[in-house]
């Protein structure tokens, strides 16, 4: 026997303890009639009964109690990496940029020198690994940031 | 909206949060950032049991359900840092709403790295083939209701967010509505399709078992 169409809807939100006063007052006296609905409001609750998760074990409760101190000793290590990552980030680019000054004009004496200026390829390249934009690229950010997004990582 | 609720028949309880629980929370993730550890201590216990909770769905193991909790929580708190600086002093970060999210995205991957659960091809299931009380008795209680968790992570996504955050966590649907990115009415359309969904396997499995 099947429940009635119309309360079909009202029958969930009765399980899911969504009715409001008055319509699961009107719920429950439909319920004391119809069979039907009455057997398929059980349905429900044992349904939803049988989805929620078993009470913690010992374990489990274990594992929760020492969750703060972990999370705190995990934060602090995070904290302890990112902080060698900018730092070395910040050593590289210093170093980078120290480089440039000495190459760049020693290269431009050499030209001048010579009164024949001549683009050289390996001092364009270091410029170009030099230049600040490099260290704005999307990989480095990510190694900096890869913890942090929040976007949905597919289904 | 909960005052004009009289409580559930089941055993599902809702807790809703009150508003100043949010700017509570932004305000302790500025002081967390600004150095004082007791706010820190005090945004996990405030929130540990639901992360925990929500985990539990995903985790069969009591040490993963803890790891993959204090990942979530790492990342919270990452992301309110960079909001909060962004932001400027006035910021407000929904904190919890962003917790929630991490963890079921971490609770799914987490779910399908362990293949713990085998991915069935989901049946489009007729309305009309309920099964009975009794016939549900008849499956042994354990195993109806270890059938009735596994059933959970082979619903399509977005009803099983619902579902989880619902049952699992005991979220109002504004909240949920609100952590998933959605309406209140498409929250709630999510969980009703999941426990027909839900009733449906069950009973299928039911048949299946009957003599």
């Amino acid at each position: 026997m099947n429940p009635c169409p119309e309360f079909e809807s009202a029958l969930i939100d009765r399980a899911a303890g969504e009715l409001s006063d008055a319509d699961r007052l009107a719920v429950e006296r439909h319920l004391s009639e119809c069979p039907a609905c009455a057997a398929e409001a059980e349905l429900l609750d044992k349904t939803l009964a049988a989805v929620a998760l078993p009470p913690r074990a010992a374990e489990e409760r274990a594992a929760l109690s020492s969750l703060a101190q972990r999370t705190s000793l995990a934060w602090r290590r995070s904290e302890r990496t990112r902080s060698m990552l900018q730092g070395a980030a910040a050593g590289f680019m210093a170093s980078a940029a120290a480089a440039a000054l000495i190459l760049v004009p020693l290269a431009r004496r050499g030209t001048a020198a010579n009164h024949a200026y001549q683009a050289d390829p390996t001092v364009a390249a270091l410029e170009r690994w030099a230049s600040p934009s490099a260290f704005g690229g999307a990989a480095f950010r990510d190694a900096l940031s890869e913890d942090t997004d929040l976007e949905d990582e597919g289904e | 909206m909960a005052e004009n609720r009289l409580p559930p028949p089941g055993k599902l309880r809702l807790v809703h949060r009150a508003p100043a629980d949010e700017l509570g929370d932004t305000e302790l993730c500025r002081a967390f950032l600004a150095g004082d550890e007791t706010a820190f201590g005090e945004l996990i216990r405030r929130h540990q049991d639901l992360v925990f909770e929500i985990v539990r769905r995903y985790a069969g193991r009591a040490d993963d359900a803890r790891d993959l909790s204090q990942r979530a929580f790492l990342k919270a708190f990452q992301a309110a840092r960079r909001a909060l600086r962004r932001l400027g002093g006035s910021g407000h970060v929904p904190f919890r709403a962003w917790l929630l999210r991490i963890v079921i995205n971490l609770g799914k991957n987490h779910a399908r790295q362990e293949r713990r659960w085998q991915r069935a091809p989901v049946e489009v299931l007729d309305s009309t083939s309920v099964g009975t009380p009794s016939a549900l008795d008849s499956l042994e209680r354990s195993e109806r209701e270890k059938l009735a968790r596994a059933a959970v992570l082979l619903l399509p996504r977005g009803q099983r967010e619902v579902l989880t955050l619902r049952i699992d966590g005991e979220l109002a649907f504004a909240e949920i509505a609100e952590v998933l990115g959605i309406s209140e009415n498409n929250a709630k359309v999510h969980f009703h399709h999941a426990v027909k969904r839900l009733k449906a396997l069950i009973a299928k499995k039911v048949r299946e078992e009957s003599p």
